[in-house]
């Protein structure tokens, strides 16, 4: 009997079918959910996610005779015209992880004044309430797109310093977004000052496979794979104030920089290796440790973390496209 | 990459619908199960006050069931200010209280659509089974009403109100499509002219609070901004003005009764179509963007890496991201 895990989200679903011939295992996922704006008059929700489930269960060799469904969902619970083997939600799986600050990034919620035409900033949110799944292409409206998600975390949300900082949830797994949009909206989303390792979820499938972990472990030991672990980013220095390092790594070059207040300092850092740190700055005070590198390296974030300063203002679009620029080439450095 | 997009069906043709026609209260039906009915079949009529008014219990006024009042004649008065009567009428005691009733007028219920009576309830309502085109309305209100449907030739928004106010005089309980946008000016103009709906392709988000607080529905074919109707929408609506239309803002649907029964299979079979529909050349879409929000277009390029998108309204390619897409039927 083969396994089909599914993850039913905010932007999109994600299925995980481990145990197949060629390469092993198989992640696919479906940029659209059931939204009843634009379905309900000809369709419902069963209906849809049973069409779902029928093609990617086609689409990924698989039987539906001779396939158990699993399936984890951020809302209420689906149904569908298949046989589901176990069901549950999203939040169950996330409370299971004691090892990691976990960052779920779905929801929209607030407003906030901007010097933007009120009406467009009002049709842009009304017409993304219609198509929630809607991928935002425009500066101007990413900044929003990003600063209404704020409104779920907010600066409340205080991490543990000395856990590492796992992002998952749909913002950061879909295939349609660019790396470095993604990257400047975790990075913006870190709002506690520490140093801190950092985990992205980048294809969706980390949930799926806590599901595997958890109801077919045997499965699961047979998945083990780098694509179904989160993809190690590398370290972030998050303080709101000047910063003064010292950065030293195993191949014995070091180098001492300062990092103004509101901005962004990449360091090159590969995945495997590691840096011996002196950190100094009025909010974090005196921090020395060995931190290690991944796909963004080593990174100082002094950039205000007060959740209403990102603002949705001409300067900080500019901000927001030289942040993007600055990641991209810290990416093509790794 | 996903091979297939979710449907989105904006024009829906449907046979068999059921539509209830009732009298606002009991009266005479000229119609039983089995009778063909026309848009303008009198089904059935019945005595009715079309306008009702609550006269408060604390107002200083001798009142007594009978007493009559013409327009404008002070009924009584009420912390200090005199009220006065909004109609003709005359007072009924209802229960403990007063009501000015207006005069009873004969209500004539017509049929509204083309079909067969299926079921009636004596002297108050008969169940017809009828054809119907359906549009979808990506937002609107939640209430639902009935009417002349007016359409407006998609003017600019200069030349709406001058529409409003010159050439539809009578619009009172009617159902406008005012065009591809319009502003506050016109729906506060259609709520003072007891406009009963208006349809366009889009307004502002902040003219539903106006509209809701006045009880007139307002229905959006394409979403909020300065957005265009659909072609296919508009030369629907432009079929058929004058038709008396039915609006459920709950489904977000204009229902538009048809003549004659469609002879689409896919409209007569009743099975499940699937929900999916896979992306290739010259497929229909609608676009959900940023900057192209219920566009229409046709795929002119679809490979693993882009889709290409070419619209209707202008003949312009543009490149989209797959989610912001979903299949037109």
């Amino acid at each position: 009997m083969s396994v089909l895990s599914a993850h039913i989200g905010s932007k999109q679903v994600t299925f995980l079918a481990p145990g197949l011939p060629k390469k092993g295992y198989e992640i696919f996922r479906f940029p659209f959910l059931y939204n009843p704006v634009l379905q309900v008059h000809f369709t419902d929700r069963k209906t849809f996610y049973t069409d779902v489930f029928r093609y990617a269960i086609k689409k990924l060799g698989l039987s539906v005779q001779d396939c158990d469904i699993l399936i984890c969902s951020d809302l209420e619970p689906v149904e569908l015209d298949l046989d589901i083997k176990v069901s549950t939600p999203a939040s169950a799986l996330l409370a299971d992880l004691l090892d990691f600050n976990v960052m779920y990034v779905n929801s929209t919620t607030s407003i906030t004044p901007s010097r933007m035409s009120k009406e467009d900033i009002l049709a842009f949110l009304a017409n993304l309430a219609l198509v929630p799944n809607m991928i935002v292409e425009k500066a101007k409206f990413k900044m929003y797109h990003d600063f209404v998600r704020f409104g779920s975390l907010d600066k409340a949300y205080e991490l543990d310093p000395k856990l590492p900082i796992l992002f998952c949830g749909d913002r950061f797994s879909s295939e349609y977004v660019k790396d470095t949009d993604m990257f400047q909206s975790l990075l913006t989303h870190i709002r506690t000052p520490g140093v801190f390792s950092v985990l992205v979820d980048m294809n969706g499938s980390y949930l799926p496979s806590l599901m595997l972990k958890k109801y077919r472990p045997e499965v699961y030991e047979s998945l083990l794979s780098p694509d179904v672990i989160p993809t190690i980013l590398g370290t972030v220095v998050r303080v709101d104030s000047a910063v003064e390092c010292l950065f030293s790594t195993d191949s014995g070059t070091s180098q001492f920089f300062e990092v103004p207040r509101n901005n962004l300092f990449f360091v090159p850092l590969e995945g495997g290796s590691k840096a011996h740190i002196s950190v100094k700055s009025s909010s974090l005070g005196q921090y020395e440790g060995t931190v290690g590198g991944g796909k963004l390296g080593f990174v100082v974030d002094t950039r205000s973390i007060d959740s209403n300063d990102p603002g949705i203002e001409e300067e900080n679009i500019i901000s927001y496209e030289n942040i993007e620029r600055q990641i991209g080439e810290a990416l093509a450095v790794l | 990459m996903s091979d297939y997009v979710p449907i989105y069906k904006k024009i829906i043709h449907a046979n068999d619908v059921l539509v209830e026609r009732s009298l606002p209260n009991e009266g005479s039906l000229r119609v039983k199960a089995g009778d063909i009915v026309e848009a303008f079949t009198e089904i059935g009529s019945s005595k009715y006050a079309l306008n009702n008014f609550l006269v408060d219990p604390l107002f200083s006024a001798q009142l007594f069931p009978g007493k009559t009042f013409a327009r404008g004649e002070t009924i009584g008065r009420f912390r200090g200010k005199s009220v006065d009567a909004p109609f003709n009428g005359v007072l009924e005691k209802q229960g403990d209280a007063f009501v000015l009733v207006s005069q009873k007028e004969t209500f004539v219920l017509l049929s509204g659509v083309w079909g067969e009576v299926v079921d009636v309830a004596e002297n108050l309502s008969a169940l017809i089974k009828t054809h119907t085109t359906n549009i979808h309305m990506l937002a609107s209100t939640e209430n639902s009403v009935e009417g002349e449907l007016v359409v407006f030739p998609n003017p600019s928004s200069e030349m709406q109100m001058q529409y409003l106010k010159k050439y539809h005089k009578n619009v009172y309980k009617k159902i406008l499509y005012v065009g591809d946008y319009f502003q506050e000016d016109l729906l506060e103009k259609a709520i003072e002219l007891e406009v009963s709906g208006i349809l366009a392709g889009s307004a502002d988000r902040e003219l539903f609070s106006i509209a809701k607080k006045a009880d007139i529905f307002l229905g959006l074919f394409s979403g909020f901004g300065q957005l265009s109707t659909p072609k296919d929408v508009f030369s629907t609506l432009t079929n058929v003005s004058n038709r008396y239309v039915f609006v459920r803002g709950i489904e977000g649907l204009l229902r538009i009764p048809m003549p004659e029964a469609f002879d689409d299979p896919e409209v007569r079979s009743s099975t499940v179509k699937t929900n999916l529909k896979l992306l290739k050349k010259g497929v229909r879409v609608v676009v959900f963007s940023e900057d192209h929000f219920g566009w229409v277009g046709f795929i002119e390029k679809a490979s693993k890496d882009s889709i290409v998108v070419k619209f209707e309204k202008n003949d312009t390619s543009v490149e989209v991201p797959l989610p912001n897409i979903w299949a037109l039927v």
